[in-house]
């Protein structure tokens, strides 16, 4: 289809400037919503085909498929300092902005370091750096704003009870085949490796994922 | 019921989803010799061949346009003898799903020779829309030719 598209929608449609309206707004709301708004879209599709496209499917579609798995895990990745980790999305109740901790007068344990208020409701604020002996990382190459911008707080939850720990960074949601988690290297004595489950690779970075049992045992301990 | 609906020229066609198993781009085919005009070639789907035939130049003997709306459905095709082969359908405009009744589609009066590929048709605000029947798309001779040199072991 070699016709001009008509972009109606950024003239009279939600996106236009100008002020006389496309009478089919009344209906559909919203220029998404339009027939001829996706009718566009998919003439678009109407353009031939890229040489490297077609060869790149063509061998995609020779290969064998891979053995579907439907042994996979929803893992939650962060980064804490210099470290990639995860933690199963089961145990996470909600992520959310940084609020500030309020100190607890005589608190004696280094892990704990107040309390927070997440809607009302106050939770423990726990350091997780200082737990797995994380080293809060030189941010050399970020800025201050940048770094407090990726910041979040992180709520975890096992068997009803809550830590609020803050994470440098959230880089999302993933699913990953439990035959890609590897086994933690025996040799690892670090602290923060007798807290994992096992280490995967996403998009080139190492991620260790936390076993929340040992999370969890390894947080009440330190609470007092 | 799920349908997955294309063009051929200015008609749309539909065939039954379930009998899909993908829908690829128009990947690269070889050829197949000795076979009729519209078999547009063998596809390499997962280390096996598939035979691929063009809709369009079945219908109006029109090789079909190279865009990215023209795709290949790969589907499931029981032969005469109700054996389970893949075969692939390059079609026009394959871009969307269309949900139908089946009691909204009437039987047309054609059904006399062996390939009536399109036995139902219904109507909506565009038009008609026919039904393709996957199973009888090939003639008798045509699905021996196909499947007959492939010696594909089936069960």
């Amino acid at each position: 289809m070699d016709e001009q598209i008509k972009n109606c929608w950024s003239t009279i449609g939600v996106w236009g400037a100008e002020d006389e309206k496309c009478p089919r707004l009344d209906d559909v709301l919203h220029c998404r919503n339009c027939d001829v708004y996706s009718n566009a879209g998919r003439s678009l599709l109407t353009r031939a085909i890229p040489e490297d496209y077609q060869d790149y499917w063509t061998s995609l579609l020779a290969k064998e498929q891979t053995r579907k798995s439907h042994d996979s895990l929803s893992i939650v990745v962060f980064r804490l300092g210099d470290e990639w980790l995860g933690l199963p999305t089961i145990t996470i109740k909600e992520i959310s902005e940084i609020r500030p901790v309020h100190g607890i007068p005589n608190s004696q344990s280094s892990v704990v370091k107040g309390l927070v208020n997440v809607r009302g409701e106050l939770k423990l604020w726990v350091s997780m750096g200082r737990l797995l002996s994380v080293d809060k990382g030189g941010d050399s190459d970020t800025t201050v704003l940048r770094k407090n911008f990726l910041e979040r707080l992180v709520i975890f939850v096992k068997d009803g009870e809550q830590f609020v720990f803050p994470v440098s960074e959230i880089i999302g949601t993933h699913r990953i085949w439990k035959e890609n988690i590897r086994e933690v290297p025996a040799t690892a004595a670090n602290s923060i490796y007798s807290h994992l489950a096992g280490l995967f690779e996403l998009e080139g970075r190492h991620v260790g994922l936390l076993d929340q049992e040992l999370l969890f045992n390894s947080l009440q301990r330190n609470l007092v | 019921m799920l349908f997955i609906i294309f063009r051929v020229g200015d008609d749309r066609y539909v065939v039954d989803a379930k009998k899909v198993i993908e829908v690829v781009p128009l990947v690269k085919l070889n050829h197949f010799s000795n076979t009729a005009n519209y078999v547009a070639g063998l596809c390499n789907y997962r280390a096996v061949p598939v035979p691929v035939i063009d809709i369009r130049c079945l219908l109006e003997d029109v090789i079909s346009r190279a865009v990215m709306s023209t795709r290949i459905l790969l589907v499931k095709y029981l032969d005469y003898h109700h054996h389970e082969h893949h075969l692939g359908m390059i079609v026009e405009h394959a871009t969307e799903t269309i949900s139908l009744e089946v009691e909204q589609f009437h039987r047309s009066a054609q059904h006399s020779s062996e390939n009536n590929y399109v036995s139902n048709m219904m109507t909506d605000e565009n038009g008609i829309i026919q039904w393709m029947d996957v199973d009888r798309l090939l003639s008798r001779h045509d699905c021996g030719v196909l499947y007959g040199s492939l010696a594909e072991p089936e069960e």
